[in-house]
């Protein structure tokens, strides 16, 4: 389904979404939660089927036709953030609808521990640096392996003449091994 | 989440740092939240919105940043469309925050008027819509 199909979309609905609860706010306050957030069951819906029908042909050919296509990962991790947005709204309709004016209790925090969840897959997907960071960590892991096996064969040959200069850097346990095995 | 990086990036017209710290001043509004219902720490709605505001100020003050560079490079037609776009979704933002604060705290527009805390968001994704249609063509 193309982008701009899919923003107009999720555009429309937003706006019946904020239309329907001006309405419930100011006129109808009679009005179930459940009926205000309809236009979000619909785009709930409507992503999830999207996401299940993209994951199954993913499944089923091995990849995705497109290339640009999202990997089976990202896919699997959007339906569970699409899951924990289900939980929060429909948590978050019981509360206003079933539980405040009824004399029982739900913490606000149990409402908002999917929308936690959700917002911190996002905030850690959408680090600016952690692309960079990543590639970073993978090279200093490698680079730290290579410079500290051929440090300690570099010292194995050199012997007790560049003893004082590994010494000062920091040299690797096992060549200083062999610089006390060499000087004795 | 329902979209990628970049699909979000064309749509909103704004960086993925920008989206980053809307996303972290309102994971950490919804902790004030729960926390002043709750009782635990009954603070001022002042105090509760102070983490969106101070998101729309710091993305306020990277837009002109990116203005300005823009700017001494002679690219002047990107650096104003861009800063036009961010000071219309600001705007918009700050508006309807500001608004909600208001109506919350002192509860000063009369009753049956939450359509005007609301009326930002009436055209924010009416502007979205338009700007997707656009783009697309």
């Amino acid at each position: 389904m193309p982008l701009s199909y899919r923003i107009v979309c999720s555009c429309l609905l937003a706006l019946f979404f904020f239309i329907m609860m001006a309405v419930k706010l100011d006129r109808k306050p009679d009005w179930n939660w459940f009926l205000v957030c309809l236009p979000l069951w619909i785009f709930n819906l409507f992503f999830s089927v999207l996401l299940i029908i993209r994951l199954v042909s993913h499944l089923r050919n091995g990849r995705e036709r497109d290339t640009n296509a999202m990997s089976l990962f990202s896919k699997g991790l959007f339906i569970f953030v699409l899951l924990m947005k289900w939980i929060f709204e429909i948590m978050l309709c019981i509360k206003l609808q079933y539980v405040d004016g009824g004399g029982k209790k739900l913490s606000m925090f149990f409402v908002f521990i999917p929308l936690w969840i959700l917002l911190l897959i996002a905030v850690v997907r959408l680090f600016p640096w952690t692309p960079e960071v990543m590639s970073l960590i993978k090279r200093n892991v490698r680079t730290s392996e290579v410079s500290s096996a051929s440090r300690s064969t570099q010292s194995m040959k050199r012997g007790p003449t560049t003893s004082g200069l590994s010494n000062t850097v920091g040299a690797h346990p096992r060549s200083v091994g062999s610089r006390s095995s060499n000087s004795s | 989440m329902l979209y990628t990086k970049k699909e979000a990036e064309q749509w909103l017209g704004m960086t993925v740092f920008e989206m980053w710290v809307h996303i972290i001043s309102i994971l950490l509004f919804t902790v004030l939240v729960a926390l002043k219902v709750e009782n635990i720490w009954p603070v001022s709605w002042w105090t509760v919105f102070i983490p969106l505001f101070t998101g729309v100020g710091m993305i306020a003050y990277f837009s002109v940043i990116v203005f300005i560079r823009l700017f001494l490079e002679h690219d002047f037609k990107t650096a104003g469309f861009r800063v036009l776009w961010s000071a219309l979704l600001l705007t918009l933002i700050f508006l309807f925050e500001y608004l909600l604060c208001q109506k919350l705290a002192a509860d000063s527009i009369p009753q049956g008027h939450y359509s005007q805390v609301m009326s930002p968001l009436f055209v924010l994704p009416i502007v979205l819509g338009i700007r997707a249609c656009v783009s697309s063509n």
